[in-house]
């Protein structure tokens, strides 16, 4: 059991959709960004993307949302949020809920759907050639964090 | 296969759409983007037609392949009769447009007549409006996709077309991958777009497009992207002239079209950054496999070349029929060089029927 979250970063990504168009094929066979468990956001006023997935919240607003307790902690392969589509009705709470607009909805089954990060090994990562989508231990980023500021440092003094 | 594809022919004097489903035939003679365009052109372009006239007509298509995960932003190509050189002449426009127009419900327009104010065409969902929009070529980019998103939400993706004050037509698209803005377009397209009265497309659709080998495409690309390298998009020995019914073509005007007929920048390399290679070379056999497992479609690298040739020769030969003469320079030293005269390729046992475009005779010949 790991806890990983999915990291964007919005410096690297090119807005490709190389992403968004995989997990698309992988998750419903078709191309189409709407079936995609991945979000590529444009900000225009910066002109970047950021590509967005669930994050699993610790306090997930979607798990509080739902009137059928469908929506719960896994601990299985990779800590995150799961649906169980046997308790779900389909009422589109935890889409209202979401802080990330993260969670879509298959109007095709009925039922809402979000990333699984395809159980620990996420398809979209391989497929981002500029790298700006990492999976990582939450507990290293603020060392990376500190390692980036530290090697600019270092950088500016030579 | 790939059997949903359509093409809407836009009258846009009238306000009226007719829509036709892409037949097989069609697809394996010409794949899409501008090969299908080109087709498209030489069959709905009326002769001698005066490009700023509104009996020209202009065709925005998207490629083969755009919004598939072989080409997920792709390119949208964009077909005219121009005023700049008198002969038929394409501009490429990057970004999201192409995937959009095609979720959208449609790969190619043929835009006819004129609109009698400023227009913008607002495809969405295999349905596609009028919408004056008077004022919308003065403003920015980013002004004019809010402008366009206030009144529908829905629109992902826009290509916008103005004239600048010295009357050149250049595109705007918006979104546009890694060089988000403006794409001066200098074979001018553009302004024979803007003397139809259209300054803005916009698209927005939810229409899935199937892909024949869900797993086996994303297998293939993986591996293509974890494998990357410069062998991997380099051809074998080729000849540097390909030559056919209608005479010598370049090769690497054979490849070009064949880009432009996918509508991806390139076929090697998806994104053309990695290792610092531009990945400009296009790989047959790569083309040939993406092709299989997104639509189904099998061909082999003698026939990639074959359309490519085909598609040169019709517009060629398009070009001859309006007339190409010494005032358009190094054109018509080029097909002067490569034996490209009226005499030696208008005829049809010799040339139309071996490329199979004798259905295109009366309107060439």
């Amino acid at each position: 059991m790991t806890m990983k979250i999915l990291i964007s970063d919005p410096n690297k990504c090119n807005g490709c959709r190389m992403c968004q168009t995989a997990c698309a094929i992988r998750k419903a066979g078709v191309c189409n960004p709407e079936k995609s468990r991945i979000r590529v956001m444009e900000m225009d006023e910066c002109d970047q993307y950021l590509p967005l997935v669930c994050q699993n919240c610790e306090d997930a607003p979607c798990i509080a949302a739902c009137p059928k307790e469908a929506i719960s902690r896994s601990y299985d392969q990779v800590v995150q949020t799961v649906i169980d589509y046997n308790k779900c009705v389909g009422c589109k709470m935890c889409l209202n809920a979401c802080s990330f607009g993260t969670i879509g909805f298959d109007e095709d089954r009925g039922r809402p759907f979000k990333c699984d990060l395809c159980g620990g090994d996420p398809l979209c990562v391989h497929f981002c050639e500029p790298g700006a989508l990492t999976l990582k231990d939450p507990t290293m980023i603020q060392y990376d964090q500190a390692r980036v500021s530290a090697l600019k440092r270092t950088g500016m003094r030579r | 296969m790939t059997t949903d594809r359509k093409i809407a022919l836009v009258d846009l004097g009238r306000c009226e759409v007719e829509t036709f489903p892409i037949s097989m035939d069609l697809e394996q003679r010409f794949l899409g983007g501008s090969g299908v365009a080109t087709y498209l052109f030489c069959k709905h372009a009326p002769k001698m037609v005066d490009p700023g006239s509104a009996d020209n007509i202009c065709i925005v298509s998207a490629g083969y392949l755009s919004g598939t995960l072989s080409a997920p932003l792709g390119a949208a190509i964009l077909t005219s009769k121009t005023a700049t050189t008198g002969l038929m002449a394409r501009a490429c426009v990057n970004g999201p447009f192409a995937a959009g127009m095609r979720r959208a419900g449609f790969e190619h327009l043929v835009l006819k007549g004129r609109a009698k104010n400023e227009t913008c065409l607002l495809i969405q969902d295999g349905r596609i409006s009028f919408k004056e929009a008077p004022g919308l070529k003065d403003n920015c980019l980013s002004e004019q996709r809010a402008i366009l998103c206030k009144e529908d939400p829905s629109i992902e993706a826009q290509l916008v077309c103005i004239q600048n004050k010295n009357g050149d037509g250049l595109f705007f698209a918006a979104d546009a991958c890694l060089s988000k803005g403006k794409e001066p377009d200098k074979s001018g397209v553009a302004a024979a777009m803007a003397a139809k009265n259209v300054v803005a497309l916009a698209c927005g659709g939810t229409i899935a497009l199937e892909v024949k080998d869900p797993e086996g495409i994303i297998a293939y690309e993986k591996k293509h992207l974890e494998n990357i390298d410069e062998s991997l998009t380099q051809n074998g020995p080729d000849p540097e002239i390909m030559e056919g019914p209608a005479g010598s073509v370049d090769m690497a005007e054979i490849k070009q079209t064949l880009i432009q007929c996918l509508g991806v920048q390139c076929l090697g390399l998806p994104l053309g950054i990695k290792n610092g290679t531009n990945g400009s070379e296009l790989n047959f056999q790569i083309a040939a496999d993406r092709i299989l497992l997104n639509t189904g479609l099998a061909l082999d690298e003698e026939k990639l070349k074959e359309i490519a040739y085909r598609c040169i020769a019709m517009e060629r030969i398009y070009n001859l029929r309006e007339g190409i003469a010494s005032k358009q320079g190094q054109s018509a030293e080029d097909y002067r060089e490569n034996g490209w005269t009226r005499k030696a390729v208008v005829k049809k046992a010799k040339v139309f029927e071996p490329l199979r475009i004798d259905d295109l005779w009366s309107r060439l010949k």
